[in-house]
């Protein structure tokens, strides 16, 4: 296993590529869809419980986290949805964590991941 | 015994000495010859190497100069007396041992030891008159520059003729007591003025160092402990999922509204696919077939 990020900037950086492929989409449809959002808070919920769920987990976990998730279940045969034409109401587990890490970093920053 | 045999006993003698004696003063002659020859020729060829100004780079020049002498003189004289050693060392072994042949065998024998003794004296000069260039280029500015520079200039050039004589064989008994002390006060001082006066700035710089490692030991601990989370989870999700799910992504057909292939028989699912949340808070949300 690399080492992966190791630094705030690095997690940040890694964060704004999930963002960008896949957790900006799913929070405007959650935005958008109060059915959506409560799956994104299910999923939310269920990434906490997954990290330490005493405490907020830092950047450099989520990254590791959504880093893990992704390599794992690419192994297994998962692959990203195409955002732009996803039902986000059938979208499946690991997208929704995808972006329930999104979340949580950008509720962290206080911004769009992204801008940073 | 008659007075004829007492002549022809004399005669014999002289008639073997003389040879001896000619020999002896013949070699002398030419010997000289040949070391006035090779003195000129050594003057003429350092003059024409410019040897003069190479020695006088490393300030031997101006140290011979009190004695009214240059270097290539100096080397050429040198070579003179060696010559001249040699043609007597040669001239003298003609009468086979005797007291002056041993004396002139034991400074021959000596000759290239004070030949490295002169070297290492013209290198350690050099190279003093380069440090005390290097120093004072490098610390000119400040007020002790130029004092520091001519100390460790000093201490080189001290360092070269304690080597030199060490070499010649003269007084080592003095020479390596008295260079073991200085050296022992130098390392002395700096152990307790440079070490001394770093104790505490390297405190502060090991802790920092120290404080930066846990950081970042900790950092990657917390990023393995995530990496490992979302690999259990992703391992979770996807053998929750119903067998025979195909991902848009995964589809060789184009795009298709529906997400999941609905599979062929319903009955193939290990368990009740209830669309919305389970209780179970790791998994709440099953993926449900489309139903029309």
């Amino acid at each position: 296993m690399d080492r992966g990020p190791t630094s705030p900037d690095q997690a940040r950086q890694v964060l704004a590529r999930y963002a960008a492929v896949v957790g900006d989409a799913g929070r405007a449809a959650a935005a958008a869809d109060p059915g959506v959002l409560a799956i994104l808070d299910q999923a939310t919920a269920s990434v906490g419980d997954a990290l330490d769920p005493q405490r907020q987990p830092p950047l450099i976990e989520l990254a590791s986290y959504a880093d893990g998730l992704t390599d794992k279940a690419t192994a297994l045969g998962w692959n990203l949805p195409d955002v732009t034409t996803l039902d986000w109401r059938r979208a499946d587990q690991i997208t929704w964590r995808l972006v329930a890490v999104c979340d949580i970093a950008a509720a962290m920053l206080g911004r769009d991941v992204t801008a940073g | 015994m008659d007075l004829g045999e007492v002549m022809t006993d004399a005669l014999r003698s002289v008639a073997l000495f003389l040879p001896k004696a000619l020999a002896f003063v013949a070699i002398l002659f030419a010997g000289w010859l040949v070391a006035r020859g090779i003195r000129m020729l050594a003057d003429k060829g350092l003059e024409r190497v410019r040897f003069d100004q190479l020695a006088a780079r490393g300030g031997v020049t101006s140290a011979l100069a009190r004695g009214g002498v240059d270097p290539s003189d100096l080397v050429a004289r040198l070579a003179y007396y060696a010559v001249l050693l040699f043609t007597l060392q040669l001239a003298f072994g003609i009468w086979g041992p005797n007291p002056v042949s041993d004396l002139i065998n034991a400074v021959v024998s000596w000759l290239p030891k004070a030949f490295v003794a002169i070297v290492i004296v013209v290198v350690a000069a050099a190279i003093a008159s380069w440090v005390k260039d290097l120093v004072t280029g490098a610390l000119g500015g400040l007020s002790y520059g130029r004092f520091l520079a001519t100390t460790a200039s000093v201490f080189i050039v001290g360092l070269g003729v304690i080597a030199a004589l060490n070499q010649i064989g003269v007084a080592t008994t003095v020479t390596m007591p008295i260079l073991i002390a200085v050296l022992a006060t130098v390392a002395g001082i700096l152990i307790v003025g440079v070490g001394g006066g770093l104790v505490r700035p390297m405190q502060a710089r090991w802790d920092s160092w120290l404080d930066r490692a846990g950081e970042e030991s900790t950092r990657v601990a917390e990023h393995a402990r995530a990496y490992a989370a979302g690999q259990a989870d992703a391992t979770q999700v996807l053998a929750d999922r119903p067998t025979g799910t195909v991902y848009p992504s995964q589809r060789t057909a184009p795009a298709d509204p529906d997400l999941y292939q609905a599979p062929a028989d319903p009955d193939e699912f290990p368990e009740p696919l209830v669309p919305g949340f389970d209780s179970d808070q790791t998994q709440p949300l099953r993926p449900a077939p489309r139903r029309k």
